[in-house]
C-alpha cells in the first residue's frame, strides 16, 4: 500500500494548551477515512496541519511533502473543501473556473463544466447571488475536476438540506473516488457517511482514541437486543456497555462471537455514532 | 487583444493571480478612473457648450502666445514640452483618484480575504503565499497606474479638442501653437513612467499598508495610521524629535526633488540612495506581510 499521509508524534500547542498530543497516524491510498470528534477535539487542527495551514511539532509527511513549508507543491495533489473555506462572494462563476484553470495544472475545465451542466448554477452570476447549496455544488464541481490524490473535507455539508447532502456524497463516490485517491472527512453527521467510509479515527482532546478499518469495526463491535429471559445471561458475557431505551435493554460487545450472541437475541451492527458515544463516554 | 489579456486559457498562474486582483478590485482599478474620466469629459463639453467666458477678443492672442513661448524657451522649456505638460496636467484628478485607489487596495489586500474566509479557498490552490503577496503588491504599484493610462489618454484627447475649439473661436493659430507641439511619444511616457516611479518612491508606505492588512484584526485603516501616530508621539515625548517623521519627510522631499527635471523621474530617481533605501524597507515590510499570510488562516 502507498502511504499518502504519515504523522509521527504530531503535536500542536497554543501556549499551554495542546490541541494535538503526539498523534501518530498513517493514511494510505484508496482509503476513505472519517475523522470523528466532538467540538474542540483537535480535528480541524489536525486537518490544518495536513493541509499546511498551521505549523506543528513532530513529523508529518503528506504525499512526501512537509505541508507547512511546501504547501504550494502539495496543493497540486491535495484538494480541500471546508465549511469555512468559502468561495469569495465577489467572484463570478465563470471567473472562478478561469482562475482555477490558471493556477492548477491538474484542473480540467471541460470536466467542471460537465458537472455544472447538471446543476442550475448560472455562469454569469456572482457567488454572493447563489444559494448555500449551489456554492457547495460549485466548489465540489471545481474540486472533482482536479486530478488530485487526496481530498480533505472539513464539515463540507454544514448548513445544507438533506437532499444536497445526499447528492454531495453520491456524486463524490460515483464521479470522483477511485482506488488511486484518498478522502479524509470530518463531519458531525456521522450516520450519513458511515456507509462510505473504509476507515475511522476517533479523536478526543488532541489524542487518537480509536483507529480502525470499518471492516474490523463491524466485525468486532456488535449490539445485542436480548429477549427478556436472556438479559442476565447476556449481561454475564461482559458487555462493553449497557444501554436502556424505552424499557428495553441492549448490550454492546467488543470482540464477542456473533453466533454466541445470536443465542440470546437479535444481533445488529453497531452504528458509528453509537460506537463514538460508547468509546467517548465509556471511560 | 484585450480579450486575450482578460481571459485565462490553460495553466498560467501569474496571469490568473493578476486577473483575480483586477476582478476583486474592479471598482478601484477600472470603475473609479472611468467615472472620473466620464465626469471630466462631460464637464469640459458642458463648459464649451454653455461657457462664453473663455473668449478673449480684445488682445492679440497669437502675439501673446508667441511671447509666452519665447519666455519659456529662455528658461529652458521647449514649446512641445510645455504643450505636452499642459495636456498631461488635465489628468490630475485621475491621479488623485488613483492615490485613493492605491491606499484602499493596499489596506484591503490581505484583510478582506481573511474576513470573508476566502483565504482558505485561495490557499487550497497550488500558489505560494510569496506569489500571492508579491502579485498584490505589483497590482498596486504597476496595474493601478497602467490601468489609468487609457483613461488618461482619453482625458487628454478631449482636453486637446476643447483647447482647439476654444483656440479656434478666439482666432489662435491652433496648428502653430498647439497641435504641432503635441509630442505623442512624450505624452505616453509622461502618462506611464512618472506615476510608476512615484509609486515606487511611496512603496514603503504601500508595503506598510499591506503589512497592517496582513495581521490586523481591527480595521486596517485605523491601525495603519494609529501605529505610526503612537510611535511619533512616543518619540516626541521621550526623545524630543521623531526619526519616523524625519524618514517620512525625507521620503517626500527626495521624491519631490526628482519631479519634473526633464528626466520624467526615472533616471534621477535611480541615482538617489533614498530611493533604494525605500525599496529595501518595502522588501522588509513585504516579507512581514508574507510571513503573516502564511501564519494566519483566518481573521
Amino acid at each position: 500500500m502507498t502511504n499518502y499521509i504519515s504523522a509521527q508524534n504530531l503535536t500542536k500547542s497554543y501556549g499551554d494548551f495542546k490541541a494535538l498530543k503526539d498523534v501518530s497516524i498513517s493514511i494510505e491510498k484508496g482509503q476513505i477515512v472519517g475523522l470523528i470528534g466532538a467540538n474542540g477535539a483537535g480535528k480541524t487542527t489536525m486537518i490544518n496541519a495536513i493541509l499546511g495551514l498551521t505549523s506543528f511539532e513532530g513529523e508529518l509527511s503528506v504525499m512526501g511533502y512537509d505541508p507547512y513549508t511546501e504547501r504550494n507543491k502539495l496543493m497540486k495533489d491535495v484538494c480541500f473543501i471546508s465549511d469555512v473555506a468559502t468561495l469569495p462572494k465577489w467572484i463570478k462563476v465563470s471567473q472562478v473556473l478561469q482562475f482555477v484553470e490558471g493556477v492548477h495544472p491538474k484542473f480540467n475545465r471541460e470536466k467542471a463544466l460537465g458537472f455544472l451542466s447538471g446543476t442550475s448554477i448560472p455562469m454569469d452570476k456572482k457567488v454572493a447571488q447563489l444559494s448555500k447549496g449551489m456554492v457547495v455544488q460549485l466548489h465540489l464541481a471545481l474540486i472533482m475536476a482536479i486530478d488530485a490524490k487526496i481530498l480533505v473535507l472539513d464539515e463540507p455539508t454544514l448548513g445544507l438540506d438533506i437532499l444536497y447532502r445526499k447528492t454531495f456524497y453520491d456524486q463524490l463516490l460515483e464521479d470522483y473516488f477511485d482506488e488511486e485517491r484518498t478522502i479524509l472527512i470530518t463531519t458531525h453527521q456521522v450516520d450519513e457517511i458511515e456507509n462510505i467510509l473504509t476507515d475511522v479515527i476517533f479523536i478526543r482532546e488532541g489524542e487518537i482514541m480509536y483507529n480502525a478499518s470499518m471492516d474490523d469495526t463491524l466485525a468486532t463491535w456488535k449490539v445485542l437486543d436480548p429477549s427478556p429471559e436472556h438479559v442476565e445471561a447476556a449481561r454475564s458475557l461482559n458487555p462493553y456497555r449497557e444501554m436502556k431505551s424505552l424499557g428495553r435493554v441492549s448490550f454492546i460487545y467488543n470482540n464477542q462471537d456473533r453466533d454466541t450472541l445470536k443465542e440470546f437475541g437479535d444481533v445488529k451492527r453497531l452504528s458509528l455514532s453509537d460506537l463514538f458515544v460508547t468509546l467517548m463516554s465509556g471511560e | 487583444m484585450l480579450a486575450s489579456l482578460t481571459k485565462i486559457n490553460g495553466y498560467n498562474p501569474i496571469k490568473a493571480l493578476f486577473l483575480k486582483e483586477v476582478w476583486d478590485h474592479r471598482r478601484a482599478i477600472i470603475i473609479t478612473p472611468a467615472v472620473i474620466t466620464g465626469l471630466f469629459v462631460l464637464f469640459m463639453i458642458a463648459a464649451v457648450v454653455t461657457g462664453t467666458e473663455v473668449e478673449i477678443n480684445d488682445i492679440n492672442i497669437n502675439a501673446q502666445m508667441e511671447e509666452g513661448f519665447a519666455e519659456a524657451e529662455e528658461e529652458g522649456y521647449t514649446p512641445s514640452g510645455i504643450v505636452t505638460r499642459i495636456l498631461a496636467g488635465s489628468t490630475a484628478l485621475l491621479w488623485i483618484g488613483a492615490m485613493f485607489a492605491v491606499t484602499f487596495t493596499a489596506l484591503s489586500s490581505l484583510n478582506d480575504e481573511r474576513k470573508d474566509g476566502s483565504i482558505l479557498f485561495w490557499k487550497s490552490m497550488p500558489v505560494s503565499d510569496t506569489q500571492e503577496v508579491l502579485v498584490k503588491l505589483a497590482t498596486v504599484l504597476f496595474v493601478i497606474p497602467l490601468a489609468i493610462f487609457p483613461f488618461a489618454l482619453i482625458t487628454e484627447f478631449f482636453f486637446a479638442i476643447i483647447i482647439t475649439i476654444v483656440g479656434l473661436v478666439n482666432g489662435v493659430d491652433v496648428w502653430e501653437f498647439f497641435i504641432s507641439n503635441i509630442n505623442v511619444p512624450l505624452l505616453i511616457i509622461i502618462n506611464i513612467v512618472p506615476p510608476i516611479i512615484m509609486l515606487l518612491w511611496l512603496s514603503p508606505i504601500i508595503a506598510w499598508f499591506m503589512l497592517v492588512s496582513s495581521f490586523s484584526t481591527r480595521p486596517p485603516f485605523l491601525v495603519a495610521f494609529a501605529v505610526p501616530a503612537l510611535i511619533i508621539a512616543t518619540e516626541e515625548i521621550f526623545f524630543n524629535g521623531s526619526l519616523l517623521v524625519a524618514a517620512i519627510v525625507s521620503l517626500f522631499e527626495n521624491w519631490a526633488d526628482n519631479i519634473g527635471e526633464g528626466t520624467f523621474f526615472a533616471t534621477s530617481s535611480f541615482a538617489e540612495p533614498a530611493f533604494w533605501v525605500g525599496l529595501v524597507v518595502t522588501a522588509a515590510l513585504t516579507s512581514g506581510a508574507i510571513y503573516f499570510r502564511r501564519r494566519h488562516a483566518l481573521a
